[in-house]
């Protein structure tokens, strides 16, 4: 009876300190209260994302990203404007060439279009490698929301990922190894993209507090950033 | 009684899984990346009809679910539908853009006036 006792006092001590040990590891993250307080001071609506810049020699990223804003972004509850026109738009003002757009410019996005804040984004990485064995796609991206009011930096975010293109050798030996080879480089070549920079432009976007058309608008200062690197 | 849950289960389960299919954060956007990169890599006829497809796809299911229409898909709606058929009534697709992002009148009036040749509105502001 005594020794039941013990060991349901052990137990509890235990969960007490894997409660404890929870709880500390929550508080240490930052929220989106915290990291981004401008999004909430200023509470932009419409939103204009400008054409990515790429800082890398792949031809083909532009596109692939320019294609993955929009579902994740759009989804935040902001006025997104839509990408296939404002490109159009941006061509007609002059304003398409994201490198020229200094803070002078932003309230000109106001003023014709009501915009409230621009997306500015970078593709850092983009890399194909083959190796022996195996291959990798790496593709980092970053981004920030600047105010067109203020010229204040309202939100940024940055994240990397690696995917493995390795293609399992299913057969064993020498001739298996052979496929595999083969096949890793085939696979490498022609990885579908999408789902790379869809996947990490949804964890990126998480991060950004929810706009006007969300039912959660000014309720999410609590929620945790990742602000880990995927 | 027993009979009627086990049809009703699978029945919605089967209708759940439905539901979650594309849909973010109560926005559905069917296959919107794809079609559109589709499009932007090759811009031939057929990858701009199923590009419009998409966007209708979209307009239709969010409808008929009771959705939001995500941001900017009646205006994309109305481009792509001018570059298919230049003669193309787009003037709806524009107001209901309007209808569910009031915020967005202003982009809204300068496409219609610079690029599908419309005139501009007078808003009562």
């Amino acid at each position: 009876m005594e020794n039941k006792r013990i060991h349901r006092i052990i137990i509890l001590l235990i969960l007490g300190a894997l409660g404890l040990l929870a709880m500390s590891g929550c508080s240490q993250g930052l929220t989106k209260g915290q990291v981004y307080p401008r999004m909430y001071e200023e509470r932009p609506v419409t939103i204009l994302a400008l054409p990515p810049v790429n800082k890398t020699t792949s031809p083909v990223a532009k596109e692939y990203v320019l294609c993955t804003i929009t579902e994740p972004l759009g989804s935040t509850g902001h006025n997104l404007l839509p990408i296939m026109v404002t490109n159009e738009v941006l061509k007609i003002e002059g304003l398409y060439d994201t490198e020229i757009i200094a803070p002078e410019l932003y309230p000109r996005f106001k003023e014709l279009f009501d915009v409230d804040a621009l997306l500015f984004t970078e593709i850092f990485s983009w890399d194909t490698s083959y190796y022996v064995i195996g291959g990798d796609v790496t593709v980092g991206l970053s981004y920030k929301l600047v105010s067109t009011h203020t010229g204040e930096e309202l939100w940024k975010y940055s994240g990397e990922k690696t995917v493995d293109t390795t293609r399992k050798s299913e057969g064993g030996g020498l001739l298996g190894l052979a496929v595999a080879l083969v096949e890793t480089a085939v696979t490498t070549a022609v990885t579908d993209y999408i789902p790379i920079a869809r996947d990490i432009n949804e964890s990126i976007f998480q991060n950004v507090p929810e706009g006007k058309y969300s039912p959660r608008h000014g309720l999410d200062q609590d929620d945790p950033v990742s602000l880990d690197k995927n | 009684m027993n009979m009627r849950l086990i049809l009703i289960v699978p029945l919605m389960l089967i209708s759940l899984t439905g539901c979650s299919q594309n849909l973010k954060n109560g926005y559905y956007w069917d296959n919107y990346s794809q079609t559109q990169y589709a499009y932007l890599k090759n811009a031939t006829p057929q990858t701009l009809e199923k590009h419009i497809e998409t966007l209708e796809k979209i307009v239709s299911v969010s409808n008929r679910r009771g959705l939001r229409v995500p941001p900017g898909i009646y205006t994309e709606l109305a481009f792509m539908t001018r570059l298919h058929n230049p003669e193309a009534d787009i003037s709806e697709y524009l107001d209901l853009e309007v209808g569910v992002y009031p915020e967005a009148a202003k982009f809204v009036d300068f496409v219609n006036v610079n690029l599908f040749g419309g005139s501009e509105v007078q808003d009562g502001e």
